[in-house]
């Protein structure tokens, strides 16, 4: 036979302490001298003790329980015994310091017996142990719901970022998407269209032999020309001035003029999104920012591995770290940390050899 | 106050409820004095009939839960604590007002052998609140509404017996008449009985102060909140 202890919660071993608190408390009574008043003590020390169960009492009220019990005793020294219920109580809210006149009591008390003093202890014992689970419980319980919403929120962010990302992308498409419609209907278009209707005036004045149509044929050559460079002209303009692609890499490393840059690129460039370039890039630039700052190398190692699901960036030197010790890191890694878990990679640094940075990404 | 009005609404709705109210009490004026106690019986045994007829008006609770109305309750725009307030004054409204009726009619009845009117209905009024919470308290134990019930029916005539309402606790073993004294029912007896014996309006400060501490033990048991 199995126990299921989950069930066992200190709630349920404190209902049963003092059930059974009670239930020995009538037995007493019972043997001792089974008298009108004892009812009322118990039926007090019931109502207390149900009180306790349903709503938080405040820890002073056990001074009620001892005031009740002390004028008690002075009539009925069973009620002695009853003194071991807010010693229990008090012990298991953590308040030792009210069962004083509890202590006090029993120093005075003239007829203080052993079995009272160790009914004392093990109510005592008890109240103290039931009242260490209980705050151990919940301490745990907060902390597991703290974790728990802690990561929700994280969870939530991510995804957030995630969207964010994706939306952008796209809204950046859109914006040059449009720039380009724009500035081919604006330039070209319009040259273009002037063309045609030049060239058409041309064929009608050509049919008719018409001395004008010499002119009108080098009008039209010239628009048509002219719409020629404006599209040229566009196309340019469209292009961006900074290749998105491993030439943005090597830029970046052919700026670093500290000591020699080797860089290494394994695998297929082309298969990088477009969104990955622009986390790598401003990662080498911090990488080669921090070295230049806590470094001295003679010589820096960049490497891109690329494989068919993840890229690997490692920016490492030989140099030793100019101020070795504990530093916290700087906004520009933190942020980058963050970019990089929302598309799912992550960046790792280590100071202990050199400088070493690994800026790992999963590709789609 | 819509709970308070819907406890009237539902408890006379049903037509055995009324009977019951009536006929009951009612047949019990009519009982005669007997050898013990120097009282007419009735005025003896109506602490059963409050507790049966607790145990009805209780019931109506009970039925909320079992019917899944205490559910619903506990998101309309109610707290718990006015549901249980407003149905315990309406309950103790309605029994005031049969310990009131019967009370006297029992000194119409039997004129001069009712000691103290006045007393008796101060004695039941507080053992009828005591009657409520103990009832309470017993549906509060239970899921089943019909085992409650049935089960309750038992337990009452149980108590009234050793506590002392239907013969007297001298009868019983020594050791038997002191536990009885942890029954709400040997305390409505003990009162009612030194009434007929014409003790002093003091000595009934006991019973009453235990009615009443049983009375606030039953209702702290009864009124935690069981939504199923």
């Amino acid at each position: 036979m199995s126990i299921n202890w989950e069930k066992w919660t200190p709630e349920l071993a404190i209902t049963i302490c003092r059930i059974f608190g009670l239930l020995f408390l009538s037995l007493l009574w019972l043997q001792v001298d089974g008298n009108k008043g004892g009812v009322i003590l118990l039926l007090f020390l019931a109502i207390l003790a149900l009180a306790r169960w349903r709503l938080p009492l405040p820890g002073w009220t056990v001074l009620i329980d001892q005031t009740v019990c002390l004028i008690f005793v002075i009539y009925f020294p069973f009620a002695a015994f009853a003194l071991a219920f807010p010693l229990f109580e008090t012990l298991l809210k953590r308040q030792p310091w009210f069962a004083l006149p509890v202590f006090i009591f029993t120093i005075l008390y003239p007829e203080t017996s052993i079995l009272l003093v160790v009914t004392f202890i093990q109510a005592g014992l008890s109240g103290a142990i039931l009242g260490g689970w209980d705050q151990d419980t919940n301490r745990y319980q907060r902390e597991s719901d703290r974790q728990r919403r802690d990561h929700y929120e994280l969870e939530n962010l991510k995804e957030e970022l995630l969207i964010a990302n994706a939306q952008g992308t796209r809204m950046a498409e859109l914006t040059e998407r449009n720039r380009i419609a724009q500035q081919l209907h604006d330039d070209v278009g319009h040259e273009l269209t002037a063309s045609v209707l030049a060239l058409q005036a041309f064929e009608e004045l050509w049919k008719e032999n018409d001395p004008d149509a010499k002119e009108m044929f080098a009008q039209a050559q010239q628009r048509l020309s002219k719409s020629a460079v404006y599209l040229r002209e566009t196309v340019h303009n469209i292009k961006p001035v900074k290749e998105l692609g491993i030439e943005g890499m090597h830029e970046i490393s052919d700026q670093f003029t500290l000591c020699p840059v080797k860089l290494n690129v394994y695998g297929d460039t082309g298969r990088v999104p477009v969104h990955l370039w622009g986390i790598l890039y401003p990662t080498l630039k911090e990488a080669l920012t921090n070295v230049i700052r806590h470094a001295q190398p003679t010589l820096v190692e960049i490497s891109l591995d690329i494989s068919p699901h993840i890229l690997r960036l490692s920016v490492s030197n030989d140099g030793v770290t100019k101020d070795k010790g504990d530093r916290g890191t700087g906004v520009g890694l933190r942020n980058l940390r963050h970019r990089a878990k929302a598309v799912g990679g992550s960046i790792s640094l280590d100071t202990s050899d050199g400088f070493l940075l690994i800026c790992v990404l999963p590709i789609e | 106050m819509t709970v308070f009005q819907f406890v009237f609404k539902r408890f006379f709705r049903k037509k055995s409820n009324s009977i019951f109210l009536l006929v009951l009490p009612i047949g019990a004026i009519f009982l005669p004095v007997g050898e013990w106690p120097p009282i007419p019986l009735g005025f003896h045994y109506y602490g059963i009939i409050i507790m049966f007829i607790a145990s009805r008006l209780a019931a109506i609770i009970m039925e909320d839960r079992a019917n899944k109305t205490l559910l619903r309750l506990s998101v309309a725009p109610i707290t718990h604590f006015q549901y249980l307030l407003q149905n315990l004054l309406a309950y103790t409204g309605i029994l005031t007002a049969v310990n009131l009726v019967f009370v006297m009619l029992g000194v119409m009845v039997h004129g001069e052998s009712v000691p103290s009117p006045s007393l008796l209905f101060i004695i039941y009024t507080v053992y009828s609140i005591t009657a409520l919470g103990f009832s309470l308290a017993w549906y509060a134990i239970f899921r089943n509404k019909e085992a409650a019930f049935s089960i309750l029916g038992g337990i009452i005539i149980l108590m009234a017996m050793l506590g002392g309402v239907l013969w007297p606790v001298e009868i019983m073993p020594e050791s038997l008449q002191r536990a009885v004294m942890l029954l709400p029912t040997y305390w409505v007896a003990e009162a009612t009985l030194l009434l007929s014996y014409g003790a002093p309006s003091e000595e009934l400060v006991v019973p009453l102060v235990v009615m009443f501490l049983f009375c606030i033990a039953f209702l702290l048991l009864g009124s935690r909140r069981r939504l199923m």
